[in-house]
């Protein structure tokens, strides 16, 4: 059986649905016998949903432009 | 550059037909979009030194060989693939050794280290509980925003780009190692240990409301 130190490295490949055989199996099984690793892995995938949402990722429109006047005295 | 409101840009065809007919709100609308995880790839490859230039030489390729553009892949993918490529040559030529050092050993205190958990592996402590677990909620609290985009800011460089690459642009994880150059299991630690560390600022936040 996986134990909780195992769970935590592998909740992302879990959540990602990055295992195979029969390691997602064995997490399950973890999770239902463990209420720590279960609360652990709806957390991760709180956050996995959530801060994506959260981030401002994109520039502002002026430091476009900056940048793009740049390119063009290069070209 | 003309100042009429700027067209939205939701469809990718539309941008890419504006883009190769030399549209600079359409190459504005680019940089926008993916400056800054350009600078991420870049920081992650050769470092903070050659960042700044390896994006901007990125940019004069993009918009000098737009024209060529085939849409063999999206556009996305396209941009970061000439980032990732400049920056490797850029490595190349400064001869130097830039290791994806935050794969090596754990922070202290994060989910993973040792000290969490006993010897046969099982927690030393309960998992905290959150008393705000809706997404919705938590998505209305500008503290977090604010904790969260700073995290982000100084989070390790190989792990805010395989982050952003994966979580925020939804490239695929073959698509993020053929542009970080590392392989399969390394992607995957460099994202699992970016959302842990996001992950800790949200347990601090439920817990002290700040960051």
């Amino acid at each position: 059986m996986l134990s909780c130190k195992n769970v935590a490295h592998l909740a992302s490949d879990y959540l990602d649905k990055n295992m195979s055989g029969t390691l997602p199996w064995k997490v399950r099984l973890h999770l239902a016998a463990c209420s720590c690793c279960r609360r652990f892995v709806k957390h991760l995938k709180i956050t996995k949903d959530v801060v994506p949402q959260l981030i401002d990722n994109n520039l502002s429109e002026a430091d476009a432009e900056t940048i793009l006047k740049k390119i063009k005295a290069r070209d | 550059m003309t100042k009429s409101p700027p067209p939205n840009y939701t469809d990718e065809q539309q941008l890419i037909v504006a883009l190769i007919a030399g549209d600079d709100r359409a190459f504005c609308e680019i940089i926008t979009r993916f400056q800054n995880t350009m600078m991420a790839i870049a920081r992650a490859i050769c470092g903070d030194t050659f960042a700044d230039d390896v994006v901007q030489d990125a940019w004069v390729a993009i918009h000098k060989n737009i024209g060529k553009f085939e849409q063999r892949s999206s556009l996305k993918t396209w941009v970061m693939t000439i980032v990732s490529n400049e920056a490797k040559a850029r490595l190349r030529r400064e001869s130097r050794k830039v290791s994806l050092d935050e794969l090596d050993g754990e922070t202290p205190g994060s989910y993973l280290d040792n000290a969490q958990f006993t010897q046969t592996g099982h927690r030393t402590a309960a998992t905290q509980t959150w008393h705000i677990e809706s997404p919705e909620q938590l998505l209305e609290e500008k503290q977090l925003q604010r904790c969260i985009n700073k995290t982000l800011s100084i989070l390790p460089p190989a792990q805010k780009a395989a982050f952003l690459l994966r979580d925020i642009e939804q490239q695929s994880f073959d698509e993020i190692c053929e542009i970080l150059q590392v392989s399969a299991a390394n992607v995957r630690v460099l994202i699992h240990r970016a959302r842990l560390t996001l992950m800790q600022v949200i347990d601090r936040y439920q817990e002290t409301g700040t960051c």
